[in-house]
């Protein structure tokens, strides 16, 4: 009686697909971690959006309403901004490449009401890690 | 018949265990970069959140002062303080630097309170008192302009920084 010699081990093709198989399962762990850094940056993007946004529109207020910063017409990019009062120097403009903040001034006169106003609109645009396009609007208005 | 040998012999185990090993080595650096990054992400995100959640307070507060009292107009100073209007009367809120952040002092009418925001931080902060002149007749604005720094605590040589600046306009103070 011959017992047919029955070969132990794993061939290598069985080895491959294990090593494969192991490398999908992997793979998720280290998305996550890049997706964690990615996230932390868009939200520190939006953090600072936010504060160019209302640093523009909090010097637009801090003027007398026919400043000629507040001259109505169409949006204008504002990237330098530095402002002086009182003596001291404040830089309100964007230190970060990525931003393009836009201001625009719409005046309005109506003819039933005895005080002007203007609309004050401030528009900051930048471009995320997954080349998409974000922006985010402050609006607020003064009146004479 | 004859037995045939079972098993593995030492050097085959030797050389699978080189093979993992190396394997294991490249796979552990590549970990070990993402849990850098990933760290140092997270001490950004505590920065940020701790920048971001003190700087709303003085917004909140100074949208409330109806008398900054310090700095001075004009001056710059890391500890504030200025009278607000409550439900509850009228309080005096004071911002002070500590060394391990910054704390907010609500000394009031009725009640007082205190918290120590960017506990556990390297915190920079200056206040400094502005007015805008406006046009004749309408009076001043005043306003303050805010710089807060917020860095996690040095390890290893390396530190995250989050710096934030904001110009924030008291409305609730008459013309001056």
């Amino acid at each position: 009686m011959s017992n047919p010699v029955r070969k132990h081990g794993f061939s290598f093709v069985e080895i491959l697909f294990a090593v494969i198989f192991l490398g999908f399962l992997i793979a998720p762990i280290f998305s996550l971690l890049t997706q964690s850094s990615s996230g932390t940056v868009q939200n520190r993007n939006d953090i600072l959006a936010q504060q160019h946004a209302t640093n523009l529109l909090a010097y637009a207020y801090a003027l007398p309403y026919d400043h000629a910063f507040l001259t109505p017409g169409p949006a204008r990019v504002i990237k330098e901004l530095n402002v002086t009062a009182d003596g001291k120097a404040m830089n309100l403009g964007m230190d970060e490449e990525m931003f393009t903040r836009s201001f625009e001034v719409d005046e309005h006169k109506p003819a039933d009401w005895p005080h002007a106003y203007k609309i004050l609109t401030v528009r900051v645009k930048w471009k995320q890690a997954n080349e998409s396009a974000r922006q985010i609007k402050v609006a607020g208005l003064v009146s004479q | 018949m004859k037995q045939r040998q079972q098993g593995v012999t030492l050097i085959e185990v030797a050389i699978g265990s080189f093979i993992i090993s190396l394997l294991m080595a490249s796979v552990m650096n590549l970990f070990g970069a993402g849990m850098r990054g990933s760290t140092k992400g997270m001490a950004h995100l505590t920065n940020m959140e701790a920048a971001a959640v003190l700087m709303s307070q003085i917004e909140y507060d100074l949208l409330r002062a109806v008398k900054l009292l310090d700095p001075a107009p004009g001056a710059s100073d890391k500890v504030a303080r200025w009278e607000i209007l409550t439900d509850s009367g009228n309080g005096t809120i004071i911002y002070n630097l500590l060394d391990n952040g910054i704390e907010r002092e609500f000394d009031g009418t009725s009640d007082d309170n205190k918290h120590i925001y960017c506990k556990g931080l390297d915190v920079k902060l200056a206040f400094s008192h502005v007015t805008f002149a406006a046009s004749p007749g309408a009076g001043n604005k005043a306003g303050m302009w805010v710089e807060i720094s917020v860095a996690t605590p040095k390890k290893g040589g390396s530190s995250e920084e989050f710096k934030m600046k904001r110009l924030i306009l008291c409305r609730n103070i008459a013309a001056l």
